[in-house]
């Protein structure tokens, strides 16, 4: 496109005044910070998150005796709630696009009674019950997005009906009883760490690739002519990214390593996270979530990209209830259940996805699972009456989506901005 | 860029590049279009005036692909064309700027400027194609300052522009694109003093790089500020064409209102 | 145990499920033999068939036994779904349809109570028979269940005979929103709590379970084990689903098999942790002698008598006469002579136990 790429203005105009210099508030919206951009609204979003996690962290820590971040607790929390921010995952895409999932706590259930019915029952392999589980899931996620995308059926009443029909075969599958999975494979998954030297070696190759990525980027945009970040602020990333992967790695190493389902989470979040925002359906998830009129307009598919998020969204329910059946070696009607789709959900807002979509990265299931992991995991070290666990999640998560929606009103943190202005 | 716009033999000065002829188009019982003609050239800014309902709009859809006519034909360089979709008259050349503007709010100017075209770069060959940040983003910064439209960054999402810098945008995307007819729908509507004559000289610019604009306005100082030309509509017809240079408001207001007839469209 | 959902936090699922499952799924009709002395119809109005696999036995052997009593008695079969408004809806068209005793197992067991008016109203009086859950509020003629208050008592004193002084107790209780989860602790307290107060045992650990989930029944072993650090000497479980849970966390630190876990319902999970060693004793309700008790109420009733019992439960509106039957204590031992006798668990269902 030689024409857009080379500018061939024919007439000498006057040099118009600056569109920036035209005096609108919302133009400076953000503040330079130790030379990092950072927006207000980010800012103040999850600040309060990370201020609160502490608080909890802190509080559990005093009445536990210091047992809440003992290595064992730590450990033991990522055992056990790495498959919800598995779930999470799929969340983030279906919030993404302002749509809803309702159906995902009994579709997680639907993989736990397939993965073990077809491994305890049916006696096959690990991985043909494994495969065969999240292949049927990530059917009836697609089937339920194709009612949504193409039939034009709202998300809710779809997912509302996909609640029932997958509660139903999943209690018709586990037939009101327990079955006990005793293959050694599907309990490694929710069971085993991995080796000491294994998981030194994986946070190397973390931070290699972060170093490299961030070389290529640094090419590329000498390339283009195009200005970089200060090189200061990228070397003080991939320090920063490496301190924190060696405190997590030699932490968990001085109990027992780092679980399988946390390096389960760990690799999903990844490739998730490339997939939202390097590759091209990514970009375009974003955009139908933003404006799907449009997205329309611009020529994306919008139909398929709802499809596609639908299909991920059940893909994510079936690896979550795998995990979930290595994690208690067993599948029963309570194994799973409409209470982890609140908790999934609250994961995503907590961890700064927009419910009105458009809003939100997949690094939301760490901060977000970090922090019902924190609270479900203090709240049994200390052996609390469980209704006080209810009304604490609920208020958590209307807290999150409190500081999403005042966020979100122009006018939202406005009185601060201004007086940070002013000073 | 993939989808290079067709190259048309240019319309000479004599011969419109956009033509529309005898337009018709029924929405039930309502005659919205009875048999419209149309013109817009090369270098030239067409006003589209006329009063709610008069038409103007359901003209633009059918120019834009997002209406199918009933009758009449559009021709581009000569040529007819048949637009089934939006999509269909992109490829054509014809780029529209509607009043929502339909940008992204959740994405930054770069995102929003490719939307839809995203430009990729092979990571893994055959399996992943990752997006080529560094590609748009320079394309992006290049078409801005060639339409000299100052952002303090075209990594700024679209959420944080000011109104005039959206309307700006929505433009950039149209014409990044490098088509010949830019449609621009009410483009000052919603917008304040400085921000309208930041878009008027936008209009001007477009003009200069020899596209063929059709503005849709009420605004009778936007006519006379940046129009070659102006079509009237009235009740699903055209009732008037000037050579702005030629008539004063007051004639294209009578015209819009019906106060007096224009038996012979003035051609110039 | 038979586990309750609770209800599910969606508004429009309230309107949803009436809709769906309000129509009376009368699944199983028997087909009423000619050569019968009496004619008449049973209404048996089940709470949830979905989350407990025993009712389908508690159907089974109540029909088969009231056939040989009375083989022209047609038996209609109702699932409520975890639903009382159902249940209300279904009872209606049974009295509608001509019922001539009602048998319910109540979702609520308050809310039953219009049942019985309903059924005490219509014309001729229906009997009602309360089957393994109680009716309170009303009076019905007969309640026939297991001797829910004993399952505590023996899951506790299964503890005190295994656990030796100055052993520490860890206690996963059931749902603090379902009243026999608060029925079973406390029985199991009246012969703990005691030996609690005197310093004999420690309680470690004590928690109840939201909605009986396993997997949480896990994660609270985890944090009990993490907290008294791995010095536990015996764990009171109060179902054999959430004693799967705390097996896993007690493998997780090698302790499965060396500390005694109880459990409750004999199921077929159970039984398999049972005889790999894991758990160590479950509660058997024998519903083969609870149905059995029930078809002989039911025929007393069908043939306008009376059910008279020594035994009375209080139900808020006087005294029920009552047929209340024991329940078992199941280990390795004894499991071959009753659950797998019973035919409640099928041997090829425990592959485990080489029987």
């Amino acid at each position: 496109m030689s024409e857009a790429k080379t500018p061939r203005p024919t007439v000498a105009a006057p040099a118009p005044a600056s569109i920036a210099a035209d005096g609108s508030p919302a133009a400076v919206r953000s503040t330079a910070f130790g030379g990092i951009t950072l927006s207000w609204d980010k800012l103040l979003t999850t600040v309060p998150i990370y201020i609160g996690l502490i608080v909890i962290w802190l509080y559990f820590d005093s009445q536990t005796a210091g047992k809440f971040i003992g290595a064992r607790n730590l450990s033991e929390m990522a055992q056990e709630f790495s498959y919800e921010a598995v779930l999470a995952i799929g969340v983030v895409f279906v919030l993404l696009l302002g749509e809803i999932d309702l159906s995902l706590g009994y579709l997680t259930l639907l993989s736990v009674a397939l993965t073990a019915s077809f491994s305890a029952l049916s006696q096959y392999s690990a991985g043909v019950s494994i495969l065969l589980a999240i292949v049927i899931c990530t059917l009836c996620g697609l089937l339920q997005g194709m009612l949504i995308a193409w039939v034009r059926m709202p998300s809710f009443v779809v997912t509302l009906g996909g609640f029932l029909i997958f509660e139903g075969i999943a209690y018709h599958i586990l037939a009101g009883s327990t079955i006990n999975v005793f293959d050694p494979f599907i309990s490694s998954i929710g069971t085993y760490y991995l080796s000491n030297t294994v998981s030194w070696i994986v946070a190397v190759i973390v931070v290699a690739a972060y170093v490299l990525a961030k070389v290529a980027n640094y090419r590329a945009r000498a390339k283009a002519g195009l200005p970089h970040a200060p090189v200061a602020r990228t070397v003080a990333a991939a320090i920063a990214i490496g301190v924190v992967l060696a405190i997590i790695v030699a932490t968990l190493n001085s109990y027992r390593g780092v679980p399988v389902a946390l390096a389960i989470l760990a690799a999903f979040t990844i490739v998730f996270w490339f997939f939202a925002s390097k590759l091209q359906i990514g970009r375009r998830i974003y955009a139908v979530g933003g404006n799907l009129e449009a997205a329309r307009r611009a020529g994306i598919n919008t139909t398929a990209v709802r499809w596609l998020v639908f299909g991920i969204s059940g893909m994510m329910a079936g690896v979550a209830g795998v995990m979930l059946v290595g994690y208690s070696a067993a599948g029963s009607t309570t194994t799973a259940g409409p209470d982890l789709l609140l908790d999934v959900i609250s994961i995503a807002v907590i961890g700064g996805v927009s419910l009105t979509g458009g809003k939100g990265t997949v690094w939301a299931v760490l901060l977000g699972g970090l922090v019902i992991a924190s609270l479900d995991s203090g709240l049994n070290l200390m052996a609390t009456d469980p209704y006080y666990v209810y009304v604490i999640k609920g208020a958590i998560l209307l807290a999150a989506i409190g500081i999403d929606v005042i966020g979100k009103r122009s006018s939202g943190f406005s009185w601060l901005r201004r007086r940070t202005a002013r000073a | 860029m993939q989808s290079e716009a067709p190259s048309y033999s240019r319309a000479t000065a004599e011969e419109p590049l956009l033509q529309v002829r005898g337009l018709v188009k029924n929405f039930g019982a309502v005659e919205a279009l009875r048999g419209v003609d149309f013109e817009a050239s090369v270098g030239q800014v067409t006003a589209l005036l006329g009063d709610n309902g008069a038409g103007k709009s359901t003209l633009i859809k059918c120019i834009a692909g997002t209406h199918v006519p009933d009758g009449g034909e559009i021709l581009l360089g000569g040529a007819p064309q048949h637009f089934r979709t939006p999509i269909d008259a992109t490829r054509a050349g014809i780029e529209t700027v509607y009043q929502d503007l339909a940008l992204c709010d959740n994405l930054d100017v770069v995102a929003n400027l490719f939307l839809g075209r995203e430009e990729g770069q092979t990571l893994i060959p055959g399996v992943v194609r990752t997006l080529d940040e560094e590609d748009m983003e320079k394309r992006a910064s290049e078409a801005l300052s060639t339409l000299r439209i100052n952002i303090p960054s075209v990594r700024n999402q679209v959420a944080q522009l000011s109104g005039g810098q959206r309307q700006s945008i929505a433009v950039a995307k149209a014409v990044l694109w490098s088509p010949q007819v830019v449609i621009l729908d009410e483009p000052t509507a919603a917008l304040g003093v400085a921000q309208t004559r930041q878009v008027l000289d936008l209009v001007l610019r477009l003009r200069e790089r020899g596209l063929a604009v059709i503005v849709i306005t009420h605004n009778m100082v936007d006519v006379f500020e940046v129009a070659d030309r102006a079509s009237v509509m009235r009740l699903g017809s055209r009732v008037a064409s000037f050579n702005i240079k030629e008539v004063t408001p007051d004639d294209v207001v009578a015209a819009i209102t019906g106060s007096r007839s224009f038996e012979t469209v003035a051609q110039a | 145990m038979h586990l309750r959902k609770r209800l599910i936090p969606v508004i429009t699922l309230a309107l949803a499920v009436p809709t769906i499952a309000a129509f009376p799924i009368a699944s199983h009709v028997q087909a009423a033999s000619q050569q019968a002395r009496i004619k008449g119809k049973v209404a048996f109005l089940f709470s949830d068939f979905t989350t407990s696999a025993r009712w389908q036995f508690d159907k089974q052997f109540f029909i088969k036994d009231l056939k040989k009593l009375d083989p022209g008695v047609q038996v209609v079969v109702y699932d409520a779904k975890a639903a009382q408004t159902n249940q209300q809806n279904q009872a209606k068209s049974a009295l509608t349809a001509g019922a001539n005793l009602i048998i319910d197992v109540p979702v609520d067991s308050a809310q039953a109570a219009s049942i019985i008016r309903a059924a005490h109203a219509n014309k001729p009086r229906v009997p009602v028979i309360a089957y393994d859950r109680l009716i309170t509020g009303a009076y019905e003629d007969a309640y026939a269940s297991f001797d829910g208050a004993s399952v505590g008592v023996q899951q506790g004193n299964f503890l005190k005979a295994h656990v030796a002084k100055g052993g520490t107790i860890v206690s996963i209780a059931g749902s603090p929103t379902d009243n026999n989860a608060h029925l079973f602790y406390n029985g199991a307290m009246s012969v703990l709590k005691p030996l609690f107060d005197s310093h004999y045992y420690k309680l470690g650990y004590d928690k109840f379970t939201p909605d009986w989930n396993d997997a949480t029944a896990q994660q609270e072993m985890a944090s009990a084990l993490n907290q008294l650090n791995n010095k536990v000497n015996g764990v009171l479980v109060a179902n054999d689903g959430m004693a799967g849970g705390v097996i896993t966390a007690l493998q997780a630190q090698k302790l499965a098999g060396k500390i005694p876990v109880t459990g409750q319902d004999a199921t077929a999970a159970g039984i398999q942790q049972i005889c790999l060693g894991n758990q160590s004793m479950t509660i058997y309700k024998p519903v083969i002698k609870l149905a059995q008790r029930a078809a002989n109420i039911a025929d007393k009733f069908l043939h306008h008598k009376v059910f008279k019992s020594a035994v009375k439960t209080q139900t808020g509106a006087g005294g029920t006469p009552s047929a209340i039957i024991p329940v078992i204590t199941v280990t390795k031992a004894n499991l071959a002579a009753t659950v797998i006798k019973d035919g409640y668990v099928a041997k090829s269902a425990v592959p485990q136990c080489h029987l």
